[in-house]
């Protein structure tokens, strides 16, 4: 069960710092994965969508190239999102993102591993 | 006639005749209880009789599967609850009808020939959870057996019967036979692709010649089931009305607006007839349109909405259409209220467009979910060609 590996997945990002949780999302916003309760899972990942690809489409703009994240600062709390391989991008909700670059991209590796497995 | 109360597949079923069985087949990892609790639930609502027959867990979990709805068990005179658990495991029970040998499938039929006699005729419904159990308490060939004999005295009392199965990697054999006893097959699985669902299909009916349907649903608790559609999309130049025509429709909308206009895609939920469907507003100015490639991937469907006094408009609509493929669509004909507001018929043909036009004042929600309508079905017709 794919369920399983996901939650495993944000065990290890949950463990890593202090992160409330996180959605994995296909790249046109539909929802795969959500570890956050008491939110509207479905509405959150449809803006996750936009922050990337507004960002994607914005970078290409200037020739940037891929943006490697997008972090969304508030005053408690931050989003960070990235790509997960072509089809899905992974996005967690954190307190303070010191050090936690390196778990997101992690994160990301193993989205993008689950997802190429099953085609 | 008995329902489901499942929609789309009462529809494609046309009720239950008394005396008909049916199994939803059940891959596991899907909680197999959750449809005959909804099936129960229903004609309990309805004022039938219904017979809840469990083995697979004890009949206190019954009133906790109910609740894990927001639904009252308690509050069902008409139903009947048959303990084959606990003597299962030994375990005491208050339940009135209890199957004292539940390694004989004729221990069951005494039970339920008792109910059905004192029941006298009146319509309802019999749900055993689950068809896999007994199989495996009471040997295959003898559950089968007392299964068939079950089934015909539920049919002369006006019952229908459904059974949960949880499809196992069983032998062929006896798949084949079960195919075989039962009227009516409807195989449920997991979609697991994006926006977890499963997927409803009539492998068999004996009745009509809806073999083959199907359809996505989801199981919301509280809710219940709902055919779900995981994205349909609102595209259309700007000012057109897509905003006001999803807000008219939605419940949880997430408007992204700035001085009036749409600068991000906007999501909604509508739920409508037993319908759940995720709504994605795109923007409808030009810059966005790279927007409208990225996010509007994936679609099962996209209401094009135009502002009727626009036809100027028309031809870049059309296009912002084309980009989808030929997925289904309904154009709305939007601002009917509006002087010069063109008919519907007027709109089509300046569009070029082959399909459905519909009329429709979003502000007043006059037309809203018309559109709807025609787009759910539209979307279940596609699904079924395909
Ligand atoms: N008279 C009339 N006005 C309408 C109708 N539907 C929408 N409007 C008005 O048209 C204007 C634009 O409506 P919106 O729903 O914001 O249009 P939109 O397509 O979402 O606009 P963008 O997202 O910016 O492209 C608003 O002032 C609405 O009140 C209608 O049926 N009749
Ligand atoms: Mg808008």
């Amino acid at each position: 069960m794919k369920e399983e590996a996901y939650r495993k997945i944000f065990t290890d990002i949950e463990s890593a710092g202090k992160v409330e949780g996180g959605c994995i999302v296909s790249r046109d916003g539909l929802l795969i994965y959500s570890s956050m309760d008491k939110i509207h899972a479905e509405a959150f990942a449809a803006m996750l969508a936009t922050l990337l690809s507004s960002a994607e489409v914005a970078m290409d703009e200037i020739g940037a190239g891929v943006p490697k994240k997008v972090i969304v600062e508030g005053r408690e709390k931050r989003i960070m999102v990235t790509g997960a391989g072509p089809h899905a991008l992974l996005a967690i909700v954190v307190e303070n993102e010191d050090g936690m670059e390196e778990v997101l991209l992690e994160g990301a590796k193993k989205v993008e591993e689950i997802l190429r497995d099953r085609k | 006639m008995i329902e489901t109360g499942i929609p789309k597949l009462d529809e494609y079923l046309g009720g239950i005749p008394p005396g008909k069985s049916l199994v939803f087949s059940v891959e596991p990892g899907v909680e197999e209880s959750d449809v005959g609790i909804h099936v129960l639930h229903h004609n309990l609502e309805k004022g039938k009789r219904g017979i809840y027959v469990v083995s697979e867990s004890s009949p206190k979990n019954v009133v906790r599967k109910f609740a894990d709805f927001n639904w009252d068990v308690k509050r069902y005179e008409n139903l009947t609850i048959v303990d084959g658990y606990s003597s299962l495991v030994g375990a005491p029970t208050e339940e009135k009808y209890v199957v004292e040998e539940p390694h004989d499938i004729r221990s069951y039929e005494d039970a339920l020939l008792e109910i059905l006699e004192k029941n006298g005729e009146q319509e309802g419904v019999i749900v055993f959870d689950s068809l896999s159990n007994l199989l495996d308490m009471c040997g295959e060939r003898e559950a089968l057996e007392g299964i068939e004999r079950i089934n015909k005295d539920a049919g002369s009392f006006g019952f229908a019967t459904i059974y949960n199965f949880i499809a196992w990697p069983y032998k062929e054999a006896l798949l084949y036979r079960i195919k075989r006893t039962f009227n009516s097959i409807i195989e449920i699985n997991m979609v697991e692709d994006v926006a977890t669902r499963q997927r409803l299909t009539i492998k068999k009916i004996d009745w009509n010649n809806n073999e083959g349907k199907k359809f996505d649903f989801k199981i919301f608790k509280p809710g219940g089931i709902r055919v779900y559609i995981p994205k349909i999309s609102v595209i259309g130049p700007y000012q057109s009305g897509k905003t006001t025509f999803i807000k008219a429709m939605a419940r949880n909308f997430t408007p992204v607006e700035r001085m009036g206009a749409t600068v991000g895609v906007e999501h909604a939920t509508v739920d409508y007839k037993g319908y759940r469907a995720e709504i994605f507003g795109i923007p409808g100015q030009e810059r966005f349109l790279p927007l409208l490639d990225k996010l509007g991937a994936s679609s099962m469907g996209v209401f094009l909405v135009v502002d009727s006094t626009k036809p100027h408009e028309f031809e870049y609509a059309k296009r912002m259409l084309e980009r989808f493929g030929g997925i289904p669509f309904v154009v709305v004909a939007n601002k009917q209220d509006l002087p010069g507001a063109l008919r519907k018929e007027e709109v089509k043909a300046r569009m070029g467009v082959q399909g459905d036009v519909m009329e429709s004042v979003a502000i007043t929600g006059q037309g809203v979910y018309e559109a709807f309508e025609r787009m759910v079905e539209k979307i279940m017709e596609w699904l079924n060609a395909r």
